[in-house]
């Protein structure tokens, strides 16, 4: 994705979470978001994470 | 408190049991203190008076009664203000939670402060929602740093650290969801513990990102930080991250030593980005420990990630009403992180949270070849307050998002971490993390206590 992509993104996802995002805003929104698609490409970078376990592992409790 | 009485948490609960001091002239002490003195530190956004003499009296009634009183008799302590406070709306270092009706009862770790003898003096200042390393705070002003009131004194338990370094009370209680005890530790010259995730419970505090959210102390000494863990010990049905250990205490074994325990010095990623003194400050808690075998920690760089991507998209859920509805209410510096957290694709959460147990497979390896590992704090000592940048590796970064990478990779896998001060040849303390594998925070205060008897922390030791 561009930038361009970035703030088409956030402006459609915003909307459809009902979030407001000031003009003003926008940049450090976009700046913000871009930090953490490159820390996704990081991990995603690894590799082979279809064969690890998911950190949270959710126990049924039983009865009330 | 006046320099004439106790200083220290164990040396105040002896001398309260003695008969030496009173605890009520303890409270008044550390009361006067801060209504004199907090103005220009910003340590406390609630300081409980009354509450704290009524209890106090109620010590001193005890002792008068005979008997032994509990480990803590008389202490004065603090907390985070996202801890629960019976009778005050748990801010959470926010405008928004100033609405919420005051809490029923204290959090969990408080009652067993108390049960233990301690007299909470209030509620401290910290970074809106958690999400902060600085400590500054557009609502409620910054937390300054005692040992010099012109830096951060960190984040995001800026006003625990500050209200011990400044001397208000020995010992406080903060929380670390990615370096929330280290940092602040770090630049204010204290020890801290960030106990093994699920090792306390959290039940009676207001969540950050509850994959990541531990509780822990902060002290001016390790015996204080120990005599507090030991107290704040024992699972609690109601935090379903609580793994409900027995109380496995640690103040008997802090003099123990070092004899026999393999320490190395985390290399690769812990040692690319930081200042020069950060690296000095680990450098002379080895030679103090006489080690300079080092170990490289593969894919750190990868679990700073991931924990920046589960931390911003779970606290982003958890506020997404508030965003929703109260935009305008947060703090400019952490609306556009929340904003963005809520927007995030859910496959790049989902793939930070299965890299969680790749990585840890990879610490508790590393962990087959050594009992304690090294790191830095921080990758600076304290910045100024308002400071926006800082030169890392060369280069000129946005400070707040780098302040806690050599944090992040550590929490996000659960490991205890004491948190220890070093000098060195500059006016500000550094930070050095001793890590050990999980449920060992035995390890980790053995290590901080002999870095302790080696004078690390006080200022003008180093060579």
């Amino acid at each position: 994705m561009t930038t361009d992509d970035t703030d088409a993104y956030i402006e459609a996802a915003a909307r459809i979470q009902g979030l407001e995002v000031d003009p003003a805003w926008k940049p450090n929104v976009a700046r913000f978001f871009d930090v953490a698609r490159s820390m996704a490409k990081l991990v995603e970078d690894t590799g082979a994470l279809t064969d690890a376990e998911g950190a949270p592992v959710f126990t049924p409790r039983g009865g009330a | 408190m006046s320099a004439t009485l106790p200083q220290s948490a164990g040396e105040i609960a002896k001398a309260v049991q003695s008969g030496a001091v009173s605890a009520v002239e303890i409270t008044r002490a550390a009361l006067d203190r801060i209504a004199t003195e907090d103005q220009s530190i910003g340590a406390f956004t609630d300081v409980t008076s009354a509450r704290a003499l009524r209890e106090a009296a109620g010590v001193d009634q005890k002792r008068r009664q005979g008997g032994t009183l509990p480990p803590l008799a008389g202490v004065p302590f603090g907390v985070k203000n996202l801890f629960d406070i019976a009778g005050l709306s748990t801010l959470a270092g926010s405008k928004i939670n100033r609405a919420l009706p005051p809490a029923q009862a204290d959090g969990v770790l408080i009652q067993r402060m108390s049960a233990a003898g301690a007299i909470l003096l209030g509620g401290l200042n910290m970074g809106e929602y958690a999400y902060d390393f600085t400590g500054e705070n557009a609502h409620y002003g910054p937390s300054r740093n005692p040992l010099d009131p012109t830096r951060m004194a960190g984040g995001s338990s800026g006003g625990s650290a500050a209200a011990v370094a400044a001397g208000f009370v020995p010992v406080a209680l903060g929380s670390d969801t990615n370096g929330s005890i280290r940092v602040p530790s770090a630049f204010c010259g204290l020890y801290g513990l960030k106990p093994t995730y699920g090792r306390l419970p959290r039940t009676g505090s207001f969540p950050f990102c509850d994959s990541l959210d531990h509780l822990g102390p902060f002290a001016r000494n390790v015996t204080d930080v120990a005599l507090c863990y030991d107290t704040l010990q024992g699972g609690c049905a109601h935090d379903a991250a609580c793994a409900g250990r027995p109380v496995e205490a640690v103040s008997p074994v802090l003099g123990q030593g070092v004899a026999g325990l393999r320490i190395a010095i985390a290399g690769g990623y812990f040692r690319a980005d930081a200042e020069p003194g950060a690296l000095a400050a680990v450098e002379r808690a080895a030679d103090a420990l006489n080690t300079s075998h080092m170990i490289d920690v593969p894919n750190a760089d990868r679990a700073r990630a991931a924990a920046f991507l589960i931390t911003n998209a779970e606290g982003s859920s958890l506020h997404l009403d508030r965003l929703r509805r109260q935009i305008r209410d947060f703090d400019p510096e952490t609306r556009d992180r929340f904003i963005a957290g809520a927007l995030l694709p859910a496959s790049w959460y989902i793939s930070a949270q299965r890299f969680r147990r790749q990585f840890e497979d990879t610490m508790r390896e590393i962990f087959t070849r050594c009992d304690v590992l090294l790191a830095p704090s921080t990758p600076c000592s304290a910045p100024k307050l308002g400071q926006k940048t800082m030169m890392l590796g060369g280069r000129d970064v946005a400070l707040r998002p780098n302040i806690g990478i050599f944090t992040q990779p550590i929490s996000f896998v659960g490991l205890p971490v004491a948190a220890v001060p070093v000098y060195v040849d500059e006016p500000m303390p550094y930070g050095v993390q001793v890590i050990a594998p999980a449920w060992r925070e035995d390890l980790c205060l053995r290590v901080a206590a002999a870095l302790e008897a080696a004078r690390l922390g006080q200022r003008g030791t180093a060579g």
